[in-house]
């Protein structure tokens, strides 16, 4: 009997935990049929050990084809925190001495202390993997692009748990950075699903 | 006094749809002007407002009629606070209503 890969396992997972159809309205204020609740996966115990062994693995084949060092991964908060840790967490599991470390970025600079916006294990200089739960405008993720960049690190490139294929990763691009999803939204609902700009909702 | 730039975007910004990303982006730039300007105290009160309804969307599914009760009115009111500032009044006395619209939109009133 054939062993299903983790990226099938994962894939199933979301399928069945995180993915609503009816008419919402989405974070940017764009309609849409179909809203991912990607956190109810990421924030699974068993949800979490897959996004780290598939996220990790992409990391690693990424930042080999790029030739590029990655120090540390994170991204907005909340939707990448979990991905962020679990990825840091099958690192490190994989070879104990990884010294790929993890970091949040908030959505606005804390009011009282040193004021900062970048939490956990982030130093200037460091080449970052942003993480994305789940990418429709890219706002978010050009937003912890901007704080990562304002601090001194340097962008490897993003990593997308699923890709909502409306324009956000195009989005991100055309600022200069290599966008790579581990779902999309074809995967998710099939490639035949009409997409928002096709329904009209009431 | 010169035309208010900020203020100005501000109005522009309200004047299409609200959103979860825009009511954060707002947010943020109603706290920075409530360390700027001479008016903290409504500034203070926008950003709690914009912050209180980004955070009530955030991260759920919200149906499209549901979106729209939740933001109803919203826009219009901080619209207009925005114009008495443009022309030098406060606005103090708009604050409440737009609260009261706040609170019935996320169904906060208990009575």
């Amino acid at each position: 009997m054939k062993t299903r890969s983790a990226r099938d396992e994962l894939l199933d997972f979301l399928k069945e935990k995180s993915v609503c159809r009816g008419a919402f309205t989405l974070a940017s204020g764009a309609q849409s049929d179909l809203y991912i609740d990607a956190r109810v996966t990421t924030c699974d115990p068993k949800g979490a050990i897959l996004v780290g062994r598939v996220g990790w693995e992409v990391v690693k084949r990424v930042a080999q084809e790029l030739n590029l060092r990655v120090d540390s991964i994170g991204g907005l908060t909340m939707g990448a925190d979990p991905i962020a840790l679990s990825i840091g967490i099958s690192a490190h599991l994989e070879n104990p001495s990884s010294e790929l470390q993890t970091f949040v970025v908030r959505k606005s600079p804390k009011a009282h202390g040193r004021q900062k916006l970048i939490e956990g294990n982030f130093s200037s200089g460091d080449s970052v993997v942003i993480v994305e739960d789940v990418i429709t405008t890219g706002g978010s993720t050009l937003q912890a692009v901007d704080a990562v960049e304002g601090n001194g690190g340097r962008i490897a490139f993003v990593l997308a748990l699923i890709d909502r294929q409306e324009g956000g990763r195009e989005n991100i691009e055309k600022h200069g950075y290599r966008v790579v999803p581990i779902f999309t939204r074809e995967d998710l609902i099939g490639a035949h699903a009409p997409r928002p700009s096709d329904i009209a909702i009431a | 006094m010169p035309p208010d730039h900020r203020i100005s975007r501000l109005l522009n910004a309200l004047s299409g749809e609200l959103s979860q990303e825009k009511l954060e982006s707002l947010g943020r730039e109603f706290n920075s002007l409530g360390q700027d300007r001479a008016e903290p105290l409504v500034f203070f009160v926008l950003q709690n407002v914009c912050q209180r309804l980004a955070s009530a969307l955030e991260g759920e599914a919200v149906s499209v009629e549901r979106f729209e009760e939740l933001t109803a009115g919203i826009a219009d009111q901080i619209s207009d606070i925005l114009r008495d500032l443009q022309r030098g009044n406060a606005g103090v006395a708009k604050l409440e209503p737009l609260v009261s619209t706040l609170f019935r939109n996320l169904g906060l009133f208990r009575r």
